[in-house]
């Protein structure tokens, strides 16, 4: 994911909901605003959804790694 | 010149007439000194010659002198043979020396004198306290002499090297004290190795001390030229009181106190003690003792040292043994706190990823939560209202929302869900 690319997209979503939200929006150019908005909806989502797999993934193995050398800590020291 | 006619001497005296032959005047002699010395006398005398003849008789030459050592009196002694076996055994038994030259003795004779023979004591009593008492005088006499002069110390403040290696001998090669010596100190059995070299000299009699002087200056000569002695040993072995008191003879001890290198005397047996053993730096008692002393520094110092060897070995185990102890405790602080140090940064890890995790968590949440309310926003969008049956109205100027936002006869679209109607307002009516 670049960066701020998240950031990006609910700015854009932003602006087209209030595009959307707006009296003086055409009733043919929501339907186009609603389509890309939801895109951007489904793109913020699988990119929330892919930074939490992610960091469980991270945090997940250092908690593993912190739980295997708590295990550890009693052991002889390596000098 | 005719005996009975009156002449001129050589001396310009008168001659007598009827002068004496020799032998009535040794006679008119022999009977003055026969009517003089009717008793024995007593007499103290010096021995200068003493000889023993095949026949068994005694002959002396005896002197007095006076301070400087000059004759004032001279005169020969007897001793029949009879006699001579009786007062030679007596004399050699008290004083354990016979009868021999430079002593002085009191003896008990009868002057007597003979036309053919002379003046002559013929000895029949010998004392011989007297003569151990001469010897006592003397001695006494050295001892306070040297104590005036100031060299009882003398020697005394020379000190002996902490190791002495190389000695100067005074003694006699067929002594039986060098011998015992040289045996003791060479064959130690220690492995201790030494340099002694004899500079011979008698060691007994009147000519002794002289012979001791003259080899302590050639030993100093061989300190001069080639060699330096530690100290210097003078020794005999044990013997009579009469041989040995040439040991208290005053220049030799003097000479011993000015000595420059440390003297050690080893002389006669353990009850012996002479004025030479006074002034020399160190006394032992026998030549065998000398070698036991210098043997005795040697073991002491080795003994020193494997003291000081005992010492060092104790102290670095000792010192390796604490240095261990600390370093196993050092090591095992260093442990201990690593151990701490992790566990405590690993606690701070822990609760940084939890905090990261719940701020992350709490992140993504407040997004998930805003994507959702854009959801719900989208979802409320113009579009899905017409699936409930909602239309939407636009003008020439865009949506229209009110009956206001449209004048009479303006074209209008009404789009609904399934298409839209293009309519002309023909009229408006207010709710």
């Amino acid at each position: 994911m670049k960066k701020n690319e998240y950031e990006e997209s609910i700015a854009k979503l932003e602006g087209l909901l209030k595009k959307i939200e707006s009296p003086d929006t055409s009733l043919s150019d929501i339907a186009g605003d609603v389509k890309e908005a939801k895109k951007l909806i489904d793109k913020c989502k699988g990119m929330l959804h892919a930074t939490e797999e992610e960091l469980d993934k991270s945090l997940g193995d250092e908690s593993e790694e912190a739980g295997q050398e708590s295990k550890e800590e009693e052991g002889p020291l390596p000098f | 010149m005719d005996n009975e006619e009156e002449g001129i001497t050589a001396a310009g005296k008168v001659a007598p007439g009827d002068p004496l032959s020799l032998s009535e005047l040794l006679e008119r002699a022999e009977a003055c000194i026969a009517d003089e010395f009717i008793e024995s006398e007593w007499v103290v005398v010096q021995i200068t010659s003493i000889n023993l003849n095949l026949n068994g008789h005694c002959y002396m030459d005896v002197v007095e002198t006076d301070r400087r050592g000059g004759i004032v009196a001279k005169a020969k002694a007897i001793i029949w043979r009879g006699t001579y076996g009786i007062l030679g055994n007596a004399f050699l038994q008290a004083t354990g020396s016979p009868l021999q030259c430079g002593m002085k003795v009191l003896i008990n004779c009868q002057v007597q004198f003979a036309r053919l023979y002379g003046l002559s004591l013929i000895v029949s009593d010998i004392d011989p306290s007297y003569t151990l008492g001469e010897a006592e005088a003397e001695r006494r006499s050295t001892i306070a002499r040297l104590e005036a002069e100031g060299l009882m110390e003398r020697n005394k403040e020379l000190a002996l090297p902490r190791l002495p290696r190389c000695f100067a001998v005074i003694s006699n090669v067929n002594a039986a004290g060098y011998g015992d010596f040289m045996k003791q100190l060479h064959q130690n059995g220690l492995g201790y190795v030494f340099h002694t070299e004899l500079f011979e000299a008698g060691v007994q009699g009147k000519d002794a001390p002289s012979s001791m002087i003259c080899a302590m200056e050639r030993v100093k000569e061989a300190m001069r030229s080639r060699i330096m002695f530690d100290a210097l040993l003078i020794m005999r072995g044990g013997g009579s009181a009469i041989d040995l008191s040439c040991f208290d003879d005053y220049s030799l001890c003097a000479s011993i106190a000015d000595f420059p290198i440390p003297v050690i005397t080893g002389v006669g047996h353990d009850k012996d003690f002479h004025v030479c053993d006074m002034v020399a730096s160190v006394n032992v008692k026998t030549p065998t003792a000398v070698a036991d002393y210098i043997l005795d520094i040697y073991s002491g110092d080795d003994m020193y040292l494997d003291g000081l060897s005992s010492r060092l070995s104790r102290s670095f185990m000792n010192k390796a043994a604490a240095m261990r102890q600390q370093l196993d405790s050092l090591y095992g602080r260093a442990v201990s706190g690593a151990k701490m140090r992790i566990r405590e940064e690993r606690h701070w890890l822990e609760r940084a990823v939890n905090a990261m995790k719940s701020g992350v968590s709490l992140r993504l949440m407040q997004k998930a939560n805003h994507l959702d309310k854009c959801e719900l926003r989208l979802a409320a969008n113009p579009l899905s209202m017409l699936g409930r049956g909602q239309a939407f109205v636009e003008g020439p100027r865009g949506r229209i929302f009110g009956v206001d936002e449209v004048k009479e006869g303006e074209r209008i679209t009404v789009t609904m869900k399934d298409g839209a109607l293009h309519c002309t307002v023909n009229g408006k009516m207010r709710n």
